[in-house]
C-alpha cells in the first residue's frame, strides 16, 4: 500500500516538474532570449528603426485595417445568412468553411495566381487580359478570403449559443426577420464581431506568406522580417520588426481577452431545449446576405477547384488535359517529406495535447496557482506572431549553451509547444465537463493520483483529447510561420516545400502539395471522428442495456 | 369559441407527438395543459404560437384560421420557461420592445411600460439591468413584456418551474390577479398538479400526445375519465375494473376483530398516511392529524364507498 502511494507521489511530482521546466524552457526562454539579446546586440536602435522604416509600419497597418474591415463585413454577412437556413443546409456549408481550416494559409494566394496571375486561367486564358495581381489589393483580397472562413465559423458558433427563446420571444412580440437581426442578433453578436476583428487584425499583421507571394513590390513588416532572416541573415532587424508587430498584437490580445469574456458571460438566464426556427426569408437582409454568400462560396469553389484542376492537369496546345504528370513531378520535392511531416504532426498533436491536459489537470482540478502561471505562459505563442516564436528559438537554441537548431527535434519541439496555447483552452473546456467529485471518489475509495489519471481524468476527457489532438495534427500539417527559420535543407516539411515552390513559380507542384495536405488532414479528421463515433455508439449501447 | 383547435396532429421523425387534438378555449378563460414530461404539452404550445409547424389539423383564433401563420403574425405572445429577456436591454427597453411593432410612439410606449411596471409592482426597476434582477423579478418582467402588447391569447410554458416553492405560490396569485384585471385568455402549460388546481378555470390532461380529459379541477379529481387521469391526479386505491376509492374517502376504525392490519404509518404533518393490509389487497388511507393516531400492528376495519371511472 505504502509503496503504491510512494510511486504515485513520485510520478505526480516528476510530471509536475517536467511540465514546469518544459514550458519555461521551450516557451518562456525563447521569448526572453529574443527580448534580451536583441536589445544587447549591436545594430540599429528600435526608435531609429521605427523612424527609418515608418513606411513599412504604415503599409502593415493599412493592409491590416482594410483586411479587418472587409473580413468582419464578409464573416458577419455569412453568419446572418445562416440564420435563414435550415440545419440541413447549414451543415454542408459549415463543412465547406472547415475545409479552409485544413489547408495551408497561403493556398488562397496560390489559387489567386493560378486564376488571375499573368498566365492565369481566367485573366490570361479566358479573357486575354493583362492584369497585374500583385500589390496591396491582392494582399487585402487574399487575406480577406482566407480569414473570412474562420471568422464566420466563430460567429456562426456564437449564433448557435444564443438562447433560442430570446429570438422566439422577439418574434412572439411581433418582430419580423429584419427586426430580429437588427435588434437581437447584431447586438448579441457584437462581442464576437470585436473578437473576430481583432483576430483578423493580428493575423494580417503577422502574415508574411501572402505579402511575400503576391505583395510584389509592396513591402510590409511581416514579409520584411522574413526576408531579413532568409535573404540577409539579419536577425537583429528581424527581431526589431517582430517587436513592432508585437505591440499591436499585445494590445489586441488584451482587448480580445476582455471581449471573449463578455462573449462567454452574456449568455444570460436559463437555457431552454427549444430550437429557434430559421427566420422567414423576408426583408432586405436575406437577399443581400444571400447574394454575398453565393459570391463568397463561389470564390471558395473557384479557389479549391482551381487547385485541384492545377494538380491533375497539364496544358497541351492551350488546352487543359488530365494528367498525373504534376503528381509525378512533385515526387522529387516530396521525397521523405510526407512521412516526416505526418510523423511530426502525429508527435506534436499527441504530446502537445498530453502536456496541455496535464497542465489543466493541475491548474483546474488540483487548483495549483503555479500551474495557472504556467498555463498563462503557454498562451504566449497564441498572442504573438508565429515568426516571433521561431526567431526566439533561433536566439535561444543556437547559442553556446544550447545548440539544437541543426537538429530536427527542435522543429518537433517548436510545433508541439506552439499548440499548447490552443490545446490548453480546449482541455479546459473538456475538463469543465467532468464533475469534480469523481476525482474525490477515486481517493475516497483508496486510489492514488495515478488512478485519477488512469480511471477518471483521461477516460472522461477522451473525446476532448481526441479533438485537441486532431487540431494539433492539422495545425502542424499547415503551419509555417514558427518553423520557417528552423528548418534545414533535407528536413523540410510539406508547407515549407510548398512555400518554396510557390516562390519559384512552380504552381502545379504547389497545387499537388496543397491537395495532399488537405487530403491527409481530412483522412485524419475522418479517422478521429470515425473512432469517436464508434466509441460513442458503444457507450450508447452500454447505457441502453 | 375564442380559440378552437381541431384534429391537431404533429408527426416528428415518424413519431406521432400529438394525436388529433380537439379542444376550445373561451374568452377570458385560463386553460391549463397538464401532463407528465414528454407528453407533448410543450409541442402543443409550440403549435399554437407557430414555432412548430403542424402536420395536420387547424387552429382558429376568433374564427380566423392561423394554422400556417408565422409566429410574428399571430396575435399570440408566449412567456417561455427560460426567462428569455433580452440581455442587452434594460427593464424598460424589454417591456417596450413589442410595442414598436404596433407602431406606438416612444413616448406612449414608455408611458405604457411604466404603467405595466406599476401593475407588476416593480416601478423602481425601470433602468435596472436584466442581469441584476432576481429569478422572480425576471419572470415578472417576462410576463409584463408579453402582456403589454395586449395579445388576444397569452401562452405560458411552465413559467414558474425555475422558481422556488414560496415564490411560485406568490407568482400564481400574481398571475391570477393580472389575468382577472386584464381579462386576457391564457393557455398555461405545467406538469405540477397543485399549480394547475390553483390557477385553472379548466384543465386539459394530456398523455402520450392524446387528450385524456378536459374538465375543472374538481371534476378531474372527483370524476376521472380513465385510469391515467385517476392515477395522475392525486392518489387512489384501485379496485376491480373501473372501481376505485380515494385514500381520504376511507374511514378507519380500531377493531380487535377487524380484518385489516396497519403495516406502515407515514407522518406528513397535517395528515398521516396508513398502509392497511386486508386478506385480498392493500389500501392506502389518509387521515387528518388530529391527536389520537393508529400504530403499526393495530387491527382495524375500513368503511368506504366505491367510486367508478367512466372508462378504463
Amino acid at each position: 500500500m505504502k509503496r503504491k502511494h510512494f510511486g504515485s507521489i513520485l510520478a505526480d511530482k516528476t510530471v509536475y516538474i517536467l511540465l514546469s521546466v518544459s514550458i519555461l524552457g521551450f516557451i518562456l526562454y525563447p521569448y526572453l532570449s529574443i527580448f534580451i539579446q536583441s536589445f544587447q546586440e549591436q545594430g540599429i536602435a528600435f526608435s531609429a528603426f521605427i523612424r527609418q522604416d515608418a513606411v513599412l509600419l504604415q503599409h502593415s497597418l493599412f493592409i491590416a485595417i482594410l483586411t479587418m474591415v472587409l473580413t468582419v463585413f464578409m464573416s458577419l454577412t455569412l453568419a446572418i445568412f445562416f440564420v435563414f437556413l435550415k440545419s440541413k443546409w447549414q451543415k454542408p456549408l459549415r463543412l465547406f468553411l472547415l475545409v479552409t481550416m485544413v489547408s495551408p494559409p497561403f493556398v488562397t494566394s496560390l489559387a489567386y495566381i493560378t486564376l488571375f496571375g499573368r498566365r492565369g486561367m481566367i485573366t490570361h486564358d479566358l479573357l486575354n487580359l493583362t492584369f497585374n495581381p500583385y500589390g496591396a489589393h491582392g494582399i487585402i483580397l487574399m487575406e480577406t478570403l482566407s480569414f473570412t472562413s474562420l471568422n464566420a465559423l466563430v460567429l456562426i458558433g456564437m449564433l448557435h449559443q444564443l438562447e433560442p427563446a430570446v429570438i422566439n420571444s422577439a418574434r412572439s412580440l411581433g418582430a419580423k426577420s429584419d427586426a430580429v437581426i437588427r435588434d437581437m442578433i447584431l447586438p448579441l453578436l457584437r462581442p464576437g464581431v470585436i473578437v473576430v476583428a481583432l483576430i483578423s487584425f493580428i493575423r494580417s499583421l503577422a502574415d508574411f506568406q501572402t505579402p511575400t507571394i503576391i505583395g510584389g513590390s509592396y513591402r510590409v513588416l511581416a514579409s520584411e522580417g522574413y526576408f531579413a532572416v532568409i535573404s540577409a541573415g539579419d536577425l537583429h532587424r528581424a527581431a526589431l520588426i517582430n517587436f513592432t508587430l508585437c505591440i499591436p498584437a499585445l494590445l489586441g490580445f488584451f482587448l480580445y481577452i476582455h471581449y471573449e469574456h463578455t462573449m462567454t458571460t452574456q449568455h444570460h438566464g436559463l437555457s431552454s431545449d427549444t430550437n429557434a426556427l430559421p427566420l422567414p426569408k423576408k426583408g432586405w437582409f436575406f437577399p443581400v446576405t444571400c447574394c454575398l454568400a453565393v459570391i463568397f462560396y463561389g470564390a471558395l469553389l473557384l479557389q479549391y477547384g482551381s487547385i485541384l484542376i492545377n494538380a491533375v492537369t497539364v496544358k497541351n496546345m492551350g488546352q487543359l488535359t488530365f494528367s498525373w504528370q504534376p503528381l509525378l513531378d512533385s515526387r522529387m520535392y516530396l521525397d521523405g517529406t510526407i512521412l516526416r511531416t505526418v510523423s511530426y504532426a502525429l508527435v506534436a498533436g499527441f504530446v502537445g495535447s498530453l502536456i496541455s491536459f496535464l497542465i489543466i489537470y493541475y491548474s483546474q482540478i488540483r487548483q495549483s496557482r503555479w500551474m495557472n502561471l504556467i498555463e498563462l505562459i503557454g498562451t504566449f505563442p497564441y498572442i504573438l506572431p508565429g515568426t516571433f516564436f521561431g526567431l526566439g528559438y533561433l536566439y535561444a537554441f543556437s547559442g553556446q549553451y544550447f545548440h539544437l537548431t541543426n537538429l530536427s527535434i527542435i522543429v518537433i519541439i517548436n510545433v508541439t509547444f506552439k499548440q499548447v496555447a490552443f490545446a490548453t483552452k480546449a482541455a479546459k473546456a473538456a475538463v469543465a465537463q467532468v464533475e469534480p467529485t469523481y476525482f474525490k471518489t477515486v481517493h475516497d475509495l483508496g486510489g492514488t493520483v495515478l488512478n485519477e489519471w488512469h480511471d477518471v481524468f483521461f477516460p472522461m476527457t477522451r473525446q476532448g483529447f481526441a479533438l485537441t489532438f486532431l487540431n494539433g495534427f492539422i495545425s502542424t500539417m499547415t503551419t509555417i510561420g514558427s518553423i520557417i527559420f528552423l528548418i534545414r535543407p533535407g528536413q523540410k516539411v510539406m508547407t515549407i516545400v510548398m512555400f518554396d515552390v510557390v516562390q519559384r513559380g512552380e504552381y502545379q507542384i504547389a497545387s499537388v502539395i496543397a491537395c495532399l495536405i488537405i487530403l491527409i488532414c481530412l483522412i485524419m479528421a475522418g479517422l478521429v471522428f470515425g473512432i469517436l463515433g464508434l466509441k460513442q455508439r458503444r457507450w450508447l449501447h452500454v447505457s441502453r442495456s | 369559441m375564442f380559440l378552437e383547435v381541431k384534429d391537431l396532429t404533429k408527426v416528428y421523425q415518424q413519431k406521432n407527438v400529438l394525436h388529433q387534438l380537439s379542444f376550445g378555449v373561451e374568452t377570458g378563460e385560463m386553460l391549463v395543459v397538464l401532463g407528465p414530461s414528454g407528453c407533448g404539452k410543450s409541442t402543443l404550445l409550440s403549435c399554437l404560437n407557430g414555432f412548430t409547424q403542424v402536420t395536420s389539423g387547424t387552429v382558429r383564433l376568433l374564427g380566423q384560421e392561423i394554422t400556417k401563420a408565422m409566429p410574428e403574425d399571430r396575435d399570440i405572445t408566449t412567456v417561455f420557461q427560460s426567462y428569455s429577456l433580452f440581455p442587452h436591454m434594460n427593464v424598460l427597453q424589454n417591456l417596450m420592445y413589442g410595442l414598436k411593432f404596433q407602431k406606438i410612439g416612444k413616448k406612449a410606449a414608455k408611458a405604457k411600460a411604466i404603467k405595466m411596471l406599476q401593475l407588476l409592482q416593480m416601478t423602481e426597476y425601470q433602468t435596472a439591468r436584466i442581469q441584476d434582477l432576481s429569478g422572480g423579478q425576471q419572470q415578472r418582467i417576462a410576463l409584463g413584456r408579453s402582456l403589454i402588447v395586449a395579445p388576444k391569447l397569452l401562452l405560458l410554458d411552465e413559467p414558474f418551474s425555475n422558481l422556488d416553492e414560496k415564490l411560485r405560490l406568490s407568482m400564481r396569485l400574481e398571475l391570477r390577479r393580472l389575468q382577472k384585471e386584464l381579462g386576457i385568455t391564457m393557455v398555461f402549460v405545467t406538469h405540477d398538479q397543485q399549480e394547475a388546481f390553483a390557477i385553472a378555470d379548466r384543465i386539459l390532461v394530456m398523455d402520450a400526445g392524446k387528450i385524456q380529459q378536459i374538465a375543472t379541477g374538481a371534476e378531474l379529481y372527483n370524476q376521472p375519465k380513465n385510469k391515467f387521469v385517476l392515477t395522475f391526479i392525486g392518489e387512489a386505491n384501485q379496485l376491480a375494473n373501473t372501481a376505485y376509492v380515494r385514500p381520504e374517502c376511507i374511514d378507519l376504525r380500531l377493531d380487535t376483530n377487524g380484518q385489516g392490519q396497519i403495516i406502515q404509518k407515514i407522518f406528513q404533518g397535517a395528515t398521516i398516511n396508513y398502509q392497511v393490509k386486508l386478506p385480498t389487497q392493500t389500501f392506502w388511507i389518509t387521515r387528518l392529524n388530529r391527536g389520537a393516531a393508529f400504530e403499526v400492528g393495530d387491527l382495524v376495519t375500513l368503511t368506504y364507498q366505491v367510486q367508478q371511472m367512466e372508462g378504463k
